[in-house]
C-alpha cells in the first residue's frame, strides 16, 4: 500500500489542465494551490508494480514540469510497538 | 467519534506534509483548503509591479488598510519571487505627504483646491468650448505606457470613437515607437516572438546598448543565475560607455555612439562570408527589402514621409553588408576586427542559442528602426528566432508600454487592432463602438514631438496630461515648455505628487494610482497582469479612468461609457478584448487574469502562446515549421539598412556626446521615487559622468561643479568620475530623473522619421569649469 | 479510495484519536524537518522529473525557488558559522535590533547598504575572473559578505548573506547619503516587527515569525559576526536549526476534517 504525496508543478499556465489530467489517473487525490501554480498530489497503489506503472504515467503528462516528493510511505506496517 | 483507518491517515499525513512543504517553499501560496495563512496580521495579494516594463509579480503585504511591505510573487513565473530596490519600495510611492487629493484649478495665476465634481465640469466644458472654436482637431490627450489597460482603452474610445480626432498620443512614443516600427516592418504584427523563458534556454546574451543590470535588473539576474548553472553561457555587452552591465558580462565592446548600424552590417558580412547562415530557413522563410535611405531627422516642421519599399534579393543584400568589412566597421565605430568576429562567431556557432536583448541604445535613435531590423536580421540570416533560447528580444521600460500602448492603439494612427487608415480597422472599430464608421478619421495627426509642436503653433489647444511628466522628458524642453504656457492654451494633467508638469497645469486631477483602484498592465513578454483594488485612494484622488468617464459623461457620451463603478474595469476588459478575438492575439478572460500571476497572448484554447510564428507552439502558425503569419508573404523580412551619422556630432564648439538615461534607483522623472526614502537617499541628485582623462585636460575633479552647455539650453552639475558608469573619452552621460536639473532643456528633438521616436542618446555639448571668481 | 483498503475493510487496524494527534505530529515534523530539505534543494533523490526535460537544466528549477536551492541547513551553515571569527561583534559595534530594522522599510525589506560604496562595482562581479572591480576580486561585495566577520576596511563586522547564488547585488541593496534628507517627507508606516520569544511553551523553542523567502540561511542574521544580539542564537553548537524552529504556515488549530 505505498502512499506517496508530492507538489506537482505544473509548466507555466498548464495548472488547469494539469490538474484536470492527474485528476484522470487513478489513486492520484488532486489538491491545486489557488492560482494552481502548485498542485499537491497524493497518489496511492496496491504495490511496487502498480506504483512503477502509475510513475510512468505520471512521467508522461505533457504539462508536468517536475514533481518533487514530500512524504512517502512503501505499505510496510511497522509493528505496534514500535510507534 | 469518527476513527480513521491507518491507511487514512498515512494519506492525510502526507498532504498535509505536501501542503506545509509547499507553503515553505513557496511563501504566499494558498491552498483552498487551507485558507489564507497568515501569521502577522499581514495580508497578502497580488500585483504586478508599478515600475519598469519587466512586470514583476509582487505581492504586497496589507495592513490596516494600508499597504505595508512588499515581497516578490514566487508563484510569478517573470520573478520568480525576487524584485528589486524599486520594487521592494514601491508601496511608499502612495505615502509622499504632498500627495495630491484634491483637484486643483488655476485662478489668478495659482492653483487653488476645488470639490473634484467642479474640475470634471470644468474639464467638459473647457473641451466643448474648444471643439465648438477651434474644431476637434484642438483637443488632445497624451498618456503614457504607465497607463492601466482601461485607462488607455476608455481615452482611446473618448477621442477616437466619440470626439472622433486622432489626437491620442503616449510617452511610450518616447520609449517604444522604433520597437513597434521595428517589429511591423520586419514582422508585420507588433511584439516579440518569444519569453522570458528563452532565458533558460539561451546560451549566450547579447546586449545591444541594454545597461540590463540597472534597467530590467530581474531579468538580469535570471540572466546571471543561468550564467551560474551553465558555464558555456557568455553575456557581451555592446555599448556606448561601461556600466554595471559591462563589469559583470564576460566580455565588453564599446562603440562609437550611432555605429550600431555598421555593426550590425558588420556581423552579417562575416556571417555571409564565413557561411555560417541557415541557407534552408532563408530560402522558406525571409524576403529581402528594401527602403528609402535618404529620410532625414524628423527636425523640420510638418514632416511629410513615405517609405518606399522594393523588393531586393539576397544578392543585393550581401553587396550591401559587404561595405561593412571588420576594417571599415573599425573606422568607424572603434570595434576591432576581433571584437567583430567574435560577435559574428556567436551568432553563426550552430550550437549557440543568442538571444539580443536591447531597450533605449536602440530605440531611442534616429534610425531607431534600422537598428531594430538589423538586429533581426542577424536572427534570420542564422534562424536563430521564434524556438526556445533563440530570440530577439525588445526589451520594454513602462510597466503597460505593451498591453497599453501598443495593444490598446493609443498612437495617433493605431486602433485597438490595426491603423485608421485602414478601413477594415475602423469598420470593425466603429462596430465594436457602436458609432458611425465617419466619425473615426482615416489620416493620423500628430505623434508626440510634433503634438506638442503642434501646442506651440497653436493647432492644438487643450490638451489633457495623464500618468507622465513631459516638462521634465520632452527633448528641447525649452521650448514645449514654452509652447504649453502661451495664452490660450489649457492643459489639464492628472498626476499623483505635484510636478514640473502640474505647474504648467490649468486643472490638476487627483489620481489613484495603482493598488488604489483595479486594473491591468501588459509587460515586455506579452504577459496581460490584473490586480484588485487593495487600499482607497486618498482625498478626492479618483482613477485616471474614472476620470475620463466623468468627462465623456459630461460631453454627452454616456451611452458609449454605461459601464457601473462596480464592474467597469471588467465590463472594459469584456469590450476591449473583442478587437482581438482571433488565435493571433487572442487575450484571457477577466476572470483568468483575477486568478493567476499573468496570462500571456495569444491565449488560444486555454493554453498561452510561448513562441510565435513557430508552428510548434502557436497554434496561429501554419504548417510544420515556421509562419511569419503577419506578413502576407508569409516571411519574414530582411531590411537593407545603411549606417548614417547622427544629425548633430561633436564638433570644435561643442566636443562632447552627450548620453541620457537612468539610473537602478529612480523611475523615470523620479516624481514617484525620489519619494521613497530609501531611493532619494541612495540617488539624491543628477551628475554628470565624464572620463577621468576628459576631466584632466578640463582640470576638473570628481564632485566639482561643471557647466554643460548645447545648442539649445545649459545646466551645472556636479562631476562623477568613474562611478556608477565611466564613459568613454568624449563622452558624458547625465541622468534625467531630476526635475531640478533638466537635461532634456540640452537634448536635441531630431527623431526617427519612420517612428518618430526622438533620440535622447546623441547630441553635443561642450563642457565648461565654472571658474570661481 | 480504492482497492483492498476501504475502511470497513476487515483486518485493518483502526486508530485511536487521541494517538492519531500524537502520530500526526510526529509524521508533520518529520516531515518538516527532514524532508523539507531536500525539496528545498531539489535535485536530489526526491524530486522526479518530468517527461523530456532531462538536460535542460532550468526544467527542474520550480519557480520560487532561487537559483541554487532555498534554505541551506545544519552542516554547512554550522560550519560557516564556525568558520566566523567570534568576536564580540556587533554588539560591540553598539548595533542592535533597533539598528537591524532601521536599515529597512518594512520588516522583511532588503537593508540599505550602511557603509560607503564604490559607485562603479557593480557586485560580486560574476564570472569575471577580476572579480568585477578590477582589484582582483578583493572589492566585491562577497569578499567581506560571503565569509563575514571582521573587515579593516569598514572597520566593522561583515554580516553574511543568506543568498550568495545572487550576484547583481545592488539590483536590492544600495547605499544611503542621510545627510541629503528627504525630497518630500512621507507618511509611510509599516507593521511593527515580529515580537520575539515566539515560543508555545514559555521554554520550548521559538518558532520562525517570517518568510524564509531569501532568507534560508539562519546564520546570516542569527548567528556569525553581523548578528544583532537580541535575535543571536545562544547555541551557535547545534547544527539543525529547524529540527526545533519551525516556520508557521496557518494560524489556525489543526481541526479533524
Amino acid at each position: 500500500m505505498p502512499v506517496f504525496s508530492y507538489l506537482a508543478h505544473p509548466k507555466p499556465g498548464q495548472g488547469r489542465p494539469l490538474a484536470d489530467r492527474l485528476r484522470e489517473v487513478p489513486g492520484c487525490e488532486v489538491v491545486p494551490s489557488e492560482g494552481y501554480e502548485l498542485i499537491v498530489l497524493v497518489t496511492e497503489t496496491e504495490d511496487d508494480s502498480e506504483e512503477k506503472l502509475l510513475h510512468d504515467r505520471l512521467n508522461s503528462l505533457d504539462d508536468l514540469e517536475s514533481l518533487a516528493m514530500v512524504y512517502g510511505h512503501d505499505g510496510r506496517e511497522l509493528p505496534e510497538d514500535q510507534l | 467519534m469518527t476513527t480513521y483507518t491507518r491507511r487514512e491517515f498515512i494519506k492525510r499525513a502526507a498532504l498535509q506534509s505536501a501542503v506545509v512543504a509547499a507553503g515553505v517553499s513557496f511563501p504566499g501560496i494558498v491552498f483552498p483548503a487551507q485558507q489564507s495563512a497568515n501569521i502577522s496580521g499581514v495580508e497578502w495579494k497580488k500585483a504586478p509591479c508599478r515600475f519598469c516594463g519587466v512586470g514583476c509579480g509582487l505581492l504586497v503585504g496589507l495592513s490596516g488598510g494600508r499597504a505595508v511591505a512588499v515581497k516578490g510573487d514566487p508563484a510569478s513565473p517573470v520573478n520568480r519571487g525576487l524584485a528589486c530596490v524599486k520594487g521592494y519600495h514601491v508601496v511608499q510611492a502612495l505615502y509622499g505627504r504632498d500627495r495630491l487629493t484634491q483637484a486643483l484649478v488655476r485662478k489668478n495665476g495659482k492653483l487653488v483646491p476645488v470639490p473634484i465634481g467642479e474640475a470634471l465640469e470644468l474639464v467638459a466644458a473647457k473641451m466643448k468650448e474648444t471643439i465648438a472654436k477651434n474644431g476637434k482637431d484642438a483637443v488632445a490627450i497624451y498618456g503614457s505606457g504607465q497607463w492601466t489597460i482601461p485607462d488607455g482603452y476608455v481615452a482611446l474610445k473618448l477621442f477616437k470613437g466619440a470626439i472622433g480626432t486622432n489626437n491620442v498620443e503616449a510617452n511610450a512614443r518616447l520609449c517604444m515607437a522604433s520597437a513597434v516600427t521595428g517589429f511591423i516592418s520586419g514582422f508585420g504584427l507588433d511584439e516579440p516572438m518569444g519569453c522570458y523563458e528563452d532565458i533558460d534556454h539561451a546560451n549566450t546574451f547579447v546586449l545591444w546598448g541594454n545597461n540590463m543590470a540597472e534597467m530590467h535588473p530581474v531579468l538580469f539576474s535570471r540572466i546571471l543565475a543561468r550564467r551560474r548553472d551553465d558555464p558555456n553561457v557568455k553575456i557581451i555587452d555592446l555599448a556606448t560607455r561601461t556600466t554595471r552591465t559591462s563589469r559583470m558580462a564576460d566580455h565588453s565592446i564599446l562603440f562609437a555612439p550611432q555605429t550600431d548600424l555598421a555593426i550590425a552590417n558588420g556581423v552579417a558580412n562575416l556571417l555571409i562570408r564565413g557561411g555560417k547562415l541557415d541557407r534552408d530557413f532563408i530560402a522558406k522563410h525571409c524576403s529581402f527589402k528594401q527602403g528609402k535611405f535618404d529620410i532625414g531627422y524628423g527636425l523640420e516642421e510638418r514632416f511629410k514621409f513615405k517609405e518606399k519599399v522594393t523588393d531586393s534579393s539576397f544578392a543585393a543584400y550581401k553587396a550591401l553588408v559587404a561595405e561593412y568589412s571588420p576594417a571599415s566597421v573599425a573606422r568607424l565605430s572603434g570595434v576591432s576586427p576581433q571584437d567583430l568576429s567574435y560577435l559574428a562567431s556567436l551568432y553563426g556557432d550552430p550550437n549557440r542559442k543568442v538571444m539580443s536583448l536591447w531597450c533605449m541604445g536602440a530605440n531611442q535613435h534616429t534610425r531607431g528602426t534600422w537598428i531594430n531590423n538589423l538586429i533581426y536580421n542577424l536572427h534570420l540570416l542564422t534562424g536563430k528566432i521564434s524556438s526556445p533560447g533563440n530570440s530577439p528580444f525588445s526589451l520594454t521600460g513602462q510597466p503597460s508600454a505593451c498591453g497599453t500602448v501598443r495593444e490598446v492603439g493609443t498612437l495617433t494612427h493605431k486602433l485597438p487592432k490595426g491603423v485608421v487608415t485602414n478601413k477594415a480597422h475602423r469598420e470593425l472599430a466603429a462596430k465594436i463602438w457602436n458609432v458611425p464608421v465617419e466619425r473615426i478619421p482615416a489620416k493620423p495627426t500628430h505623434h508626440t514631438v510634433d503634438m506638442f509642436r503642434a501646442l506651440d503653433r497653436g493647432d492644438i489647444r487643450f490638451v489633457w496630461i495623464q500618468v507622465t511628466n513631459p516638462m521634465v522628458t520632452m527633448p528641447k524642453l525649452n521650448r514645449y515648455r514654452a509652447g504649453a504656457k502661451k495664452d490660450g492654451r489649457f492643459v489639464v494633467v492628472s498626476e499623483i505628487y505635484p510636478t514640473p508638469t502640474t505647474d504648467v497645469a490649468d486643472v490638476v486631477l487627483p489620481s489613484a494610482m495603482w493598488i488604489e483602484r483595479e486594473g491591468m498592465f501588459g509587460n515586455s513578454e506579452r504577459r496581460t497582469q490584473h490586480w484588485e483594488k487593495m487600499v482607497e485612494p486618498p482625498g478626492e484622488a479618483m482613477s485616471d479612468t474614472w476620470q475620463l468617464i466623468e468627462v465623456a459623461r459630461r460631453l454627452g457620451y454616456e451611452k458609449l461609457f454605461p459601464w457601473p463603478r462596480e464592474t467597469h474595469i471588467r465590463d472594459i476588459w469584456n469590450e476591449y478584448t473583442r478587437f482581438h478575438d482571433n488565435p493571433k492575439h487572442r487575450m484571457a478572460p477577466y476572470e483568468l487574469l483575477r486568478e493567476r500571476p499573468g496570462v500571456r497572448w495569444p491565449f488560444v484554447n486555454g493554453k498561452e502562446t510561448r513562441w510565435r510564428y513557430n508552428a510548434k507552439y502557436d497554434p496561429a502558425a501554419k504548417g510544420t515549421s515556421f509562419d511569419f503569419y503577419g506578413k502576407p508573404d508569409g516571411r519574414a523580412w530582411i531590411w537593407l539598412r545603411r549606417y548614417e551619422p547622427p544629425p548633430e556630432m561633436p564638433d570644435g564648439e561643442y566636443p562632447y556626446w552627450l548620453n541620457t538615461g537612468r539610473v537602478i534607483e529612480h523611475w523615470h522623472t523620479g516624481s514617484m521615487t525620489r519619494r521613497i526614502p530609501i531611493l532619494h537617499r541612495a540617488v539624491p541628485a543628477a551628475y554628470v559622468e565624464i572620463n577621468a582623462e576628459d576631466a584632466r585636460k578640463l582640470a576638473i575633479v570628481n564632485g566639482e561643479n561643471v557647466r554643460l552647455v548645447s545648442r539649445r539650453g545649459k545646466i551645472e552639475l556636479p562631476v562623477a568620475i568613474d562611478q556608477r558608469g565611466s564613459p568613454p573619452p568624449g563622452q558624458v552621460f547625465v541622468p534625467f530623473f531630476d526635475e531640478a536639473k533638466l537635461i532634456n532643456e540640452l537634448t536635441l528633438d531630431a527623431y526617427c522619421p519612420i517612428s518618430k521616436q526622438p533620440d535622447y542618446k546623441k547630441c553635443a555639448v561642450r563642457v565648461e569649469k565654472i571658474s570661481r571668481a | 479510495m480504492r482497492g483492498a483498503g476501504g475502511k470497513n475493510q476487515p483486518g485493518l487496524k483502526a486508530f485511536r484519536p487521541g494517538y492519531t494527534f500524537i502520530a500526526l505530529c510526529v509524521v508533520l515534523l518529520g516531515a518538516l524537518v527532514f524532508i523539507v530539505g531536500s525539496v528545498l534543494n531539489f535535485g536530489g533523490d526526491a524530486t522526479v522529473t518530468g517527461n523530456g526535460h532531462a538536460g535542460e537544466g532550468a526544467a527542474l528549477q520550480l519557480p520560487g525557488a532561487p537559483p541554487g536551492g532555498g534554505a541551506r541547513t545544519g552542516r554547512p551553515m554550522a560550519a560557516a558559522f564556525r568558520a566566523a571569527p567570534r568576536a564580540e561583534s556587533a554588539a560591540a559595534q553598539g548595533r542592535h535590533l533597533e539598528t537591524f530594522y532601521g536599515r529597512r522599510a518594512y520588516p522583511g525589506a532588503p537593508p540599505a547598504i550602511p557603509h560607503p560604496v564604490a559607485q562603479d562595482f557593480a557586485g560580486n562581479g560574476g564570472a569575471r575572473p577580476d572579480g568585477g572591480d578590477g582589484q582582483g576580486g578583493a572589492g566585491d561585495c562577497i569578499a567581506c559578505h560571503g565569509p563575514g566577520g571582521y573587515t579593516e576596511r569598514f572597520a566593522a563586522y561583515a554580516p553574511v548573506t543568506p543568498h550568495p547564488e545572487f550576484e547583481n547585488c545592488r539590483q536590492c541593496h544600495v547605499p544611503q547619503q542621510e545627510a541629503s534628507g528627504l525630497f518630500k517627507a512621507s507618511d509611510w508606516r509599516t507593521v511593527a516587527p515580529p515580537p520575539l520569544g515566539q515560543s508555545a511553551l514559555g521554554g520550548s523553542p521559538p518558532r520562525i515569525p517570517h518568510s524564509l523567502q531569501l532568507r534560508g540561511n539562519c546564520v546570516a542574521c542569527h548567528g556569525g559576526p553581523g548578528a544583532v544580539p537580541e535575535i543571536a542564537t545562544k547555541h551557535p553548537e547545534r547544527e539543525n536549526c529547524r529540527q526545533c524552529h519551525v516556520p508557521s504556515q496557518s494560524r489556525q488549530d489543526w481541526r479533524r476534517p
